[in-house]
């Protein structure tokens, strides 16, 4: 679990956005940054086969929507940032889900 | 007349675009086009080859994600005006262009690739106006 600005966050709440879209598959990575003081999660989605579409209208509404669902689920505010997938796969290989910039 | 464009997403990171390249570079495959869009964190490069499903399946295998999207290619004459008169042909006929890229091919004539969700009407409409359009044998290989 990451308390981010007090607010509690376990990665499978975003998991489980991810696995109700339709559009998205859950390949996704947890950033834990601090930006000017403030605890700042950035959600990294790997933009796979599926969901990618050459047209960055379609791609920016996307990401758009991931956003406000995972702000509504959490009740916190994040930042999505689409990735290849293969940015994801190689963290996996690690089994990690989160990367803390804070705390190293 | 409808030619198949290779779409690839790519982080903006140094190296991206050249992995792209080489990969087709050791498949033989000609890149005849191509444009980047570019937003903050990525960008999409399109592409027109000279076997664009093999491309791919190759990118893919290497983990890339793409996607082959329907284009058309109108040739025109390199003069001023040429593509205000292709233009005014489409809006008039209610086409929307998605994203077009232009780029000069086998001599003098430009040729300008455009994306639109309706390639076929895009194509009668241009037709309709005696526009040349390029066939996607012209880029293929056989």
């Amino acid at each position: 679990m990451l308390i981010i600005r007090g607010v509690n966050v376990f990665p499978s709440q975003i998991e489980s956005v991810l696995l109700e879209m339709n559009e998205t598959q859950p390949h996704y990575l947890l950033i834990l940054d601090r930006v000017e003081n403030l605890d700042q999660l950035e959600v990294w989605v790997g933009v796979d086969q599926h969901f990618f579409s050459d047209e960055i209208h379609k791609l920016e509404t996307l990401s758009a929507k991931i956003r406000d669902s995972i702000q509504s689920a959490l009740g916190l505010s994040v930042r999505v940032k689409l990735v290849e997938p293969k940015t994801i796969e190689r963290s996996e290989g690690k089994a990690r889900r989160v990367i803390d910039k804070c705390h190293f | 007349m409808i030619i198949k464009q290779l779409s690839v997403f790519i982080e903006n990171e140094s190296g991206r675009l050249t992995e792209v390249c080489e990969t087709l570079a050791q498949a033989d495959v000609n890149i005849s086009a191509l444009s980047v869009a570019d937003t903050a964190e990525y960008g999409i490069l399109r592409m027109i080859v000279s076997n664009p499903v093999l491309s791919a399946e190759i990118l893919a295998a290497k983990g890339f994600s793409v996607r082959l999207t329907q284009v058309i290619g109108l040739i025109m004459p390199d003069t001023p005006g040429a593509l205000a008169r292709a233009l005014r042909i489409l809006s008039d006929a209610g086409i929307i262009i998605e994203y077009l890229y232009a780029f000069s091919f086998q001599g003098k004539k430009a040729t300008v690739v455009i994306r639109t969700e309706e390639p076929q009407q895009a194509i009668d409409a241009l037709h309709a106006q005696q526009m040349e359009l390029r066939r996607a044998s012209e880029f293929y290989e056989i």
